[in-house]
């Protein structure tokens, strides 16, 4: 064990060295969260804010009719009402102009509102960008509207608004806030961490046996007296930190971000919390454990494989993919962990740590997690350990 | 020592994309090495010498350990290497024309790794780098990063490497290719500077100045074959008449 720990510091201390490997283990875990809630969600909430609070400038054609609906928009706050032409091309107004929507009612609009008809006009507007927002905000006036016309028909009638709302419904939510955050967002949680354990190990990983290769340095230290299966060891447990440490940084970005910029953000960020616990966050590390033992063998594995760093990025950055798709499978809402989906690498451990965030475990299944991903990393590990003693690996050219 | 007794090495040939897929040979093997057989004497230089992709890496290569010989056998200082590798692996140091140094390691940290690696009693690494900062001249730049040190220098320290673990048997790999004069001229030195420590060496080149510079018995290796083993005395009074070049070119036209 001292050779695996003789090899352990001295590629410890090489990798800390090496620029690219700083990136992937440190760098980008520790600005992911800060840029994410801060920067991105930070921007997102701000531009919403000023769609809802932005004067909105609506054109309305000629004719216009002679309607509450009218006087309504023109004294809401924020909006400016202004008069077209008849001949104008609405499309071209929203388009070309600084009006944000146009509405062009049908001759009869008023007519048909005062004979207890439906009055018909278009709203032309953008969609893109916040003009989803800006329509909403036009809907709330026109809907406020339909519902005085609604009661003083019905009233007329000598009806109460019961008349056609037959059945009221009222909803309880049974499940918890956190069942709930969990499963909007359970899946999305192991995603960033499991890429960045992935992305952490990678680095170090095609360091470690590519580039001994390529610096000459593998025939010196074959030619050590340390025991080949001893140096591996070394080189898989420096991967293995490296990757956890990578996730575990990323673990502190986000709750430094959450605490530091979630309240300012979102409530969802601040809800994030509950979810994070201790004792969530320990069970979600002893699932991701046993995982990056195997990314480590297999990327080593494939790391050594290769003749040259840049044969052996070519080789391992798709097989990010083979990574993504079981952990995008994971987030769907539909996907669950069953006894056959826990046998699934990758996507068990997705499925596994949003049923701990959400707090709805089924400990059948995470046990046969538990089980396969131990079974999948020393299958990792003995593979490794003889396919990298081959000549025909360590010697290929 | 080294006695290396009939050592033949089979690789598998490399195929192409093409043959990959639709197979249409089986598989073909070629013979890197042929029943090569010599002895490295204490104290004494054997060169190995030959053209490239004669099999000299490959004939090191399997003294060290590194590659499994196909047939034959070989001692290093008496440890048969396929029996006991690390115990042979322990007698020996490999230095290589490419130095085989971690550049983000400084000088010093390199020798306390490899001492750690050959497992020398962690008392006498520090002594044992003190010892061979101070004989190859390396203090200056002892803690500096080796990635920024000159050829000349890098160099120095590999051998330091190579001699952390004061190993018996000493293979030197082409280990002037790509140094300039004065950086060939260090290596040489140390080469020498070996022997006179009563050390084995072997050394391996194509280069034929190096070859009267340094050895006391010499083989010629040629496609896999060691067409020629004697001590380089007798090789001088064999082909004295002749250009060390000319002698070479003409143990080769024999072999074919």
């Amino acid at each position: 064990m001292n050779i695996v720990w003789t090899v352990f510091k001295k590629e410890g201390l090489d990798t800390i060295r090496d620029r690219r490997s700083i990136i992937a283990m440190i760098i980008i875990p520790m600005v992911i969260f800060p840029v994410l809630f801060g920067g991105l969600g930070f921007f997102a909430i701000k531009e919403v804010k000023k769609a809802r609070e932005k004067p909105v400038h609506i054109g309305l054609v000629q004719p216009v009719p002679d309607n509450p609906l009218i006087a309504a928009l023109k004294s809401k706050d924020g909006f400016t009402v202004s008069e077209l032409d008849a001949d104008v091309d609405a499309k071209d107004q929203v388009e070309n102009t600084e009006l944000d929507a146009v509405l062009v009612f049908q001759p009869d609009f008023a007519e048909q509102l005062e004979g207890y008809g439906a009055g018909e006009m278009t709203l032309h507007y953008r969609s893109t960008g916040t003009g989803g927002i800006l329509r909403g905000r036009i809907m709330n006036v026109v809907r406020d509207y339909q519902t005085e016309v609604r009661e003083s028909r019905v009233q007329g009638l000598g009806y109460t608004l019961d008349f056609i709302n037959p059945v009221n419904v009222s909803f309880e939510d049974t499940a918890t806030q956190q069942e709930k955050i969990g499963e909007a967002v359970g899946g999305f949680i192991p995603y960033i961490f499991i890429i960045l354990c992935f992305t952490g190990a990678m680095y170090p990983a095609i360091d470690l046996g590519a580039g001994e290769k390529e610096r000459g340095t593998l025939e010196t230290l074959l030619t050590s007296s340390a025991p080949l299966m001893q140096i591996i060891m070394g080189k898989l447990l420096l991967i293995v930190c490296s990757g956890l440490f990578a996730a575990s940084l990323s673990l502190t970005s986000m709750a430094f971000a959450m605490v530091s910029m979630g309240p300012m953000v979102s409530k969802f960020a601040f809800e994030l919390g509950p979810m994070l616990r201790p004792v969530n966050i320990l069970l979600f590390f002893s699932l991701l454990l046993p995982l990056t033992v195997f990314f480590a063998s297999f990327l080593l594995t494939l790391s050594f494989f290769a003749k040259s760093f840049k044969e052996a990025q070519s080789i391992i950055s798709p097989m990010m993919v083979l990574v993504i798709f079981p952990l995008v499978f994971g987030m769907m809402p539909w996907a669950k962990l069953t006894y056959t989906t826990a046998l699934v690498p990758i996507l068990n451990i997705s499925l596994a740590s949003k049923a701990i965030f959400s707090g709805n475990v089924d400990w059948g299944p995470v046990f046969v997690v538990y089980v396969s991903l131990i079974a999948l990393a020393a299958i990792g590990f003995v593979a490794c350990t003889k396919l990298v003693g081959r000549e025909s690996i360590l010697f290929r050219t | 020592m080294i006695e290396v007794e009939g050592i033949s090495k089979v690789f598998k040939k490399a195929e192409t994309s093409k043959q990959k897929i639709y197979r249409t040979a089986p598989k073909t093997t070629f013979k890197a090495v042929d029943n090569v057989t010599f002895t490295c004497q204490l104290g004494r230089i054997y060169t190995l010498l030959g053209p490239n992709g004669a099999g000299k890496t490959t004939v090191l290569r399997i003294i060290a350990s590194m590659l499994k010989p196909s047939g034959g056998t070989v001692r290093v200082a008496g440890i048969d290497i396929t029996k006991d590798p690390r115990a042979a692996r322990a007698k020996l140091g490999f230095l290589t024309g490419s130095t085989g140094l971690y550049d983000r390691l400084t000088p010093r940290e390199t020798l306390k790794y490899f001492g750690q690696l050959h497992m020398v009693e962690a008392s006498e690494i520090q002594s044992r780098t003190d010892e061979l900062i101070d004989r190859l001249a390396i203090g200056e730049f002892a803690d500096r990063r080796v990635g920024k040190l000159s050829m000349g220098q890098k160099q120095r320290v590999s051998i330091a490497r190579t001699l952390m673990h004061d190993p018996e048997v000493i293979i030197f790999d082409e280990p002037t290719t790509g140094l300039d004069v004065l950086t060939s001229r260090t290596v040489i030195d140390w080469i020498r500077e070996c022997r006179t420590m009563g050390k084995t060496v072997i050394f391996s080149t194509h280069i034929m100045g190096e070859v009267s510079l340094l050895s006391d018995d010499l083989g010629v290796i040629h496609n896999g074959k060691l067409c020629y083993n004697d001590s380089f005395e007798n090789f001088k009074s064999r082909f004295g008449q002749h250009s060390l070049e000319d002698a070479f070119i003409s143990i080769l036209e024999d072999a074919e």
